[in-house]
């Protein structure tokens, strides 16, 4: 390494993001800040049944309301799509059959959104109802014809490593529990939009508020049998996505055909109700884990089912049932793992990923578990995780490779900050402190789509006078990426943030980044970036060498200069190097390219779960409940969070401190649920998310472990530090009052129930029957074999 | 659409007469919801917004009027003395909400979850209508509210105000939601003490078709505090029985249903709770002389 | 529906006098943004139950989404493109860059103009006057905290960098 750590002059500070004032002087155009010549409005018209036959769609007195330019239906849109080549089940506007409240219908474009608004309701849609699917017992049964095909089955897993079986038997304790979290929806504050133009030589470029733009670009290539070279899709910034925005949408596909069909610019902005059907967010998700362990607390085996009720398609849901299992055994150190699940489909709008991706409800199910576990054996609960912690540069059961951990130290900054031990067993009537600890992925390990191209890639140009264009597929969701990649490349070229120029997210302009989702850009893209700025140097440093007659391994670049490490007056400016590069070879340009390493294990399903590197956090939440109303407060929380390095400590924090308060929205009042079929809060005001005035004072810890994988030691901030946060809110509520809450949302209404119950709990009181497949018995590393 | 815009509370009623389909507005805060929603195309809307007469509040014979088109943040600016209107026209939305809402509003809309209700029923107000053509009529607050989102007002009235006789004596507002700002609330309640007449009144919002008056529970509180002397000697103590039982009278006036925001038995307790509540609180602050 | 009809209005945004031809449907949150070219104002539900679309007018924090032009004539309206003032950043935009409180910066524009209102009225208020000032404006990536922390640093610098 060239640069050791002390000599970094940009990673680790916390300066001003580059988009920063863009943002706060309203300058940042958004989707729907576009606005085109000549362009008009789509609008969708979507289905008012949660199940039910489409017979017939008559558009025709639409189609004669004045100012309606354009009205499309299934037929124009026949060609089926979705996230994950597994899943092709959905239509850009529903043929046959609608499977939940909001799926689309039809679309009209006019020129005026009323207009269009006043032709949605001129379209008359005749429907043959059916029964419908509404919960997880309701698809068990089978009642009434099957939503997809001929079961309402959509995945099953049934994976088993080593004979868990035999380890609980033998095991000194056994405990088992049932748990229930139910879904809740990303809510970003800006609603999706899309824009689509077709130039007149016939090419479409689609503006759209998505986290995942490379995948709307195959996407739109399929459905609208486009080769992808005659379509440009440009990711603008997301108000916020939170997972929300990185499926394929309707909407996004509709504009694209209207546009095609009037040749006029078209754009299509959801309104908050058609925001909540979108969703794709967190799937309710009921699980049992049964757990073995030796007297002296540690882990023997672990049983885990998980069942997950998916909504109306697929979506990501098979990667989505995988995560209900993965990340138990990166967590603890488990020898025996069995681990089963299964995804049904329901009429209710689709399931996909939320912040935490599929890991939120087991992390939740885990952790007020083995706190049960803890009061049962009389250890301490945060001794009991001690126990079993598994070890850096270590294999999982189940074949996850963990390089770096800082897991015990993310514990001792929590307890020690909150001062955990002496106060939870003094706490005054009503108050309560909870401890739970996380782990999640830097990057999904495997693309979306098998290939064996790189996950990311960035291209440096450099000009004559020492500006750097920087150009990424990656979008800035507002988590700072745009930051974290101006940072690596302006470190390691000696520059500052302000030469970097970048373009971003635009499929005719900018290499492959696969989205911001799972976690990924830092790591990724930052390893992608940071390898492009390498090579650039490395050129510079060939040239100014040959100048400054010595050998290219002395230079360092610093401060816009290339110099001699020992003699630092002996050297030339950035510009100047660049220039002679230039000069010498032509256009000084670099690329760099990051592709995971291949660690999926020997057995089917092994491709979810893998990353290059794990994070980890700890978190202790302190509650104070009211006993006659159930009401809960949270007026403090201490969070750690093992960053690996943090790129940027500021904008890390910030994902730090959003993922508390995302969390805290989901522990206590966040729930997207359905009452007769229809969601029961569609809006802001009833989907209840915190106020500011639910603030609890936060205490951030980063931990840095100097990950080898990530740039510069880097590991990911958006989702890990969620996780622990909602079991740590339901420990501490059995701290304050003496009640287990084994549900989410932990709503008033619950608290209340079971403090008058007798059991002292409210939650499920075990898992329905269900026949899983045969299990897959995976081979065990063999560091675990005999264990 | 065509948007009307008054200067004088004279213009708008002639107005109104002339265009009786024609929807009046002040604030908008529940209004051009529906507006944006599409859930509402009218011909035609008179914009109150300008009429000054409607936006003042005065105090004359012992009686409190109240201009429809009062602020919640000019209640809360204005009028501090009210503690339990104050109360909860802070608890209305957010401050962007309270700078535009109005009581006036409140009453037009006649959700039975409209903070400013509650308070007002337990009051006793008045609504104050008036026509071009006939004039000016009062209506007791329940014969104005005839039902969910329903009211007794003609077509060719604007509400005024609302008008009360000014009470001695503590009161509060509170409701349960599960966050401190923007909440439709699961239960809201006021009580309000009129020591001159010795009486107890406690009005629910959020827990029926429309507003309730919890009557049962009134008597029964006024019944024990006559026995046990408290009117006159306010340190005599309200026994926690007597107590329980008024929480357990004002839940039984509650008509909850289960809905979207909570379960029917939990609106129900929250009831016996918020009831218990400004009960005590009631009963420690009549022990101040601070409302003197 | 044929072409909608349109009203005359004469606003004041930002300083300016314009005078608009516009649907008398349109609320300002529509007109700001489609006629205007002032999209620094956002909208999140257009129902009132966020506030994104907050602007100020006459200095206090309005739903841009809930009003009506004609209402507003005379009235002095403040959007986001109206903080800055001569090339200079408001102190508040500046605290907010300098402290991440704008994270997507979605919900930024009615964040700082509502910070304003706060400053203006109550130029060194405590946490729980910018918490309740600031309980309307919904913010889903920061929890709020960075926010809280950037009004107080434009707070403390008060004089030393207000224009």
């Amino acid at each position: 390494m060239r640069q050791p750590a002390d000599e970094l002059s940009i990673v680790g500070k916390s300066l001003i993001k580059p988009d920063a004032f863009s943002k706060v002087s309203g300058q940042t155009k958004f989707a729907d800040d576009l606005a085109l010549p000549r362009m008009i409005y789509g609008r969708i018209l979507r289905s008012p049944h949660p199940h039910a036959r489409i017979l017939r769609v008559d558009t025709s007195r639409a189609r004669a309301h004045p100012g309606v330019l354009a009205v499309l239906t299934g037929d124009d849109l026949p060609i089926k799509f979705g996230i994950l080549p597994v899943s092709q089940d959905e239509e850009a506007l529903a043929k046959e059959k609608v499977r939940y409240v909001g799926d689309p219908i039809a679309a009209v474009a006019a020129t005026d959104e009323w207009i269009a608004d006043e032709a949605l309701d001129l379209i008359d849609v005749q429907f043959q109802e059916l029964p419908p699917v509404m919960s997880i017992e309701q698809a068990i049964a089978g009642a009434g014809e099957p939503i997809h095909g001929t079961s309402n089955v959509h995945k099953t897993v049934a994976l088993e490593f080593g004979d868990t079986d035999e380890a609980l038997r033998a095991a000194a304790h056994v405990r088992e529990d049932a748990v229930f979290f139910e879904g809740s929806t990303h809510l970003p504050m800006e609603q999706h939009a899309a824009v689509a133009q077709v130039a007149a030589d016939g090419k479409l470029t689609l503006w759209t508020s998505s986290q995942t733009p490379h995948y709307v670009h195959r996407a739109l290539g399929k459905v609208l049998e486009m080769p992808m070279s005659r379509i440009r899709v440009i990711a603008t910034p997301n108000g916020g996505g939170f997972g929300g925005k990185s499926d394929i949408f309707a909407h996004e596909l509709v504009a694209a055909k209207l546009a095609l069909v009037t040749g006029r610019p078209v754009k299509i902005t959801l309104t908050r109700e058609e925001v909540f059907y979108a969703h794709r967010g967190r799937h309710p998700v009921l699980m049992k884990v049964k757990t073995g362990f030796r007297k002296d607390g540690r882990i023997t085996a672990m049983q885990f089912q998980s069942f997950l009720d998916g909504g109306g398609y697929g979506s990501y849901g098979v990667a989505s049932t995988y995560y209900t299992g993965a990340l138990q055994a990166t967590t603890y150190a488990i020898p025996r793992y069995r681990f089963e699940a299964v995804r049904f489909f329901t009429n209710k709008p689709p399931c996909g990923p939320k912040r935490g991706h599929g890991t939120p409800q087991p992390r939740f199910a885990l952790e007020t578990h083995l706190d049960k576990v803890a009061e049962e054996l009389g250890i301490d609960p945060v001794e009991l995780r001690r126990r079993n912690l598994p070890k850096p540069d270590s294999r999982t059961v189940n074949w996850l490779r963990i390089t770096s951990i800082g897991l015990e130290e993310c514990i001792n900054k929590v307890v020690e900050g909150s001062g955990f031990l002496k106060r939870r067993t003094s706490m005054p009537a009503g108050r309560g402190l909870g401890f739970a600890v996380s782990c999640y992925l830097s990057g999904a390990g495997t693309a979306i789509y098998w290939n064996e191209m790189p996950h990311s890639e960035v291209q440096l140009k450099l000009d004559r006078n020492g500006g750097v264009s920087l150009l990424c597929g990656a979008i800035d969701i507002g988590q700072g990426s745009d930051h974290i990649l101006a940072a690596i490349v302006a470190e390691v070229l000696g520059v500052s943030l302000e030469d970097i120029q970048l373009t971003t997210a635009d499929t005719d302009l900018t290499p492959i980044d696969l989205g911001s989702y799972s976690s990924r850009v830092t790591f990724m893209a930052g390893n992608a970036a940071k390898a492009a700025a390498e090579k650039v140097r490395d050129r510079l440093f060939e040239v100014a060498a040959k100048a400054l007659q010595c050998d290219p391994d002395e230079l360092i670049a610093r401060d816009h200069r290339v110099v001699r490490r020992n003699r630092p007056a002996d050297g030339m400016d950035f510009a100047q190097a660049v220039q002679l590069a230039e000069a010498q070879d032509g256009l000084v340009t670099g690329t760099g390219s990051y592709t995971p390493p291949k660690l999926a294990g020997p057995y089917k399903g092994s491709g979810v779960g893998p990353s290059p590197a794990y994070s980890y956090s700890a978190a202790v939440v302190e509650v104070d409940c009211d006993s006659r109303t159930g009401e809960v407060r949270v007026p403090e929380v201490w969070i750690a969070h093992d960053i690996g390095r943090a790129i940027n400590p500021m904008l890390v924090i910030g994902q730090v401190e959003g993922s508390v308060y995302m969390a805290l929205g989901e522990a206590l009042m966040e729930e997207q649920s359905f009452r007769l079929g229809l969601h029961k809060f569609p809006s802001l005001l009833e989907y209840k998310s915190p106020t500011a005035l639910e603030t609890p004072i936060m205490h951030t810890y980063l931990v840095e472990t100097i990950d080898r994988e990530g740039p510069f030691g880097a590991k990911e901030a958006g989702q890990g530090p969620l996780l622990p946060v909602i079991p740590a809110v339901a420990n501490a509520i059995y701290n304050a009052l003496g009640v287990r809450i084994d549900e989410v949302p932990i709503t008033p209404d619950k608290v209340l129930k079971a403090m008058n119950d007798r059991s002292k709990r409210v939650g499920p009181k075990s898992v329905p029957a269900f026949d899983f497949p045969p299990l897959i018995n995976a081979d065990v590393p063999d560091e675990w074999k005999g264990k | 659409m065509e948007v009307l815009l008054p200067h004088s509370l004279e213009e708008a009623l002639a107005i109104k007469g002339e265009r009786p389909e024609a929807t009046p507005i002040a604030g908008g805060t529940d209004l051009m919801v529906d507006l944006n929603f599409g859930r509402l195309r009218p011909a035609a809307m008179i914009d109150l917004s300008r009429v000054a007469e409607l936006a003042s509040w005065q105090q004359e014979d012992g009686h409190v009027f109240l201009g429809a088109g009062l602020t919640y943040a000019t209640i809360v600016k204005e009028m501090p003395e009210f503690k339990p209107l104050v109360q909860a026209s802070r608890s209305v939305g957010s401050p962007q909400i309270r700078n535009r809402g109005t009581v006036g509003g409140n009453l037009g809309t006649a959700s039975p979850a409209g903070d400013a209700l509650p308070v007002l029923a337990a009051y006793d107000a008045d609504v104050v209508l008036r026509s071009r053509a006939r004039g000016e009529r009062s209506l007791a607050w329940h014969a104005f509210l005839t039902g969910p989102k329903k009211t007794a007002i003609a077509p060719d009235e604007l509400i005024i105000g609302t008008r009360w006789r000014r009470l001695r004596g503590p009161g509060s507002f509170s409701k349960i939601g599960t966050r401190n700002a923007m909440v439709i609330s699961v239960a809201g309640l006021c009580l309000v003490v009129d020591e001159e007449n010795g009486a107890v009144k406690v009005a629910l919002g959020s827990v029926g078709p429309t507003i309730l008056r919890a009557t049962e529970a009134e008597q029964q509180i006024a019944a024990a505090m006559t026995s046990s002397g408290a009117w006159q000697d306010s340190s005599i103590t309200i026994t926690e029985q007597v107590i329980d039982e008024f929480g357990s009278l004002v839940a039984a006036a509650a008509k909850p249903l289960d809905d979207v925001r909570g379960t029917a038995a939990y609106r129900r307790h929250g009831c016996r709770v918020l009831a218990r509540r400004a009960l005590i609180w009631a009963l420690n602050e009549r022990r101040l002389p601070a409302w003197l | 529906m044929s072409i909608p009809d349109r009203v005359a209005v004469r606003l004041r945004v930002n300083g300016e006098e314009a005078a608009l031809m516009v649907p008398p449907y349109k609320t300002l949150l529509e007109v700001l943004r489609e006629d205007m070219g002032l999209t620094g104002t956002k909208h999140g539900c257009e129902l009132g139950e966020c506030s994104t679309c907050g602007v100020l007018v006459d200095g206090k924090p309005f739903l841009s989404c809930l009003s009506m032009p004609l209402d507003l004539e005379g009235r002095e309206i403040l959007t986001v493109e109206g903080m800055s003032a001569d090339g200079r950043s408001h102190p508040l935009q500046i605290a907010f860059a300098e402290l991440g409180a704008a994270q997507c910066g979605y919900c930024t524009p009615a964040m700082l103009l509502t910070a304003k209102a706060l400053l203006d009225r109550d130029p060194h208020p405590s946490r729980d006057a910018i918490m309740e000032a600031l309980a309307g404006v919904l913010c889903r990536c920061t929890g709020y905290l960075k926010i809280f922390e950037a009004v107080e640093l434009a707070a403390s610098r008060a004089g030393t960098l207000a224009r």
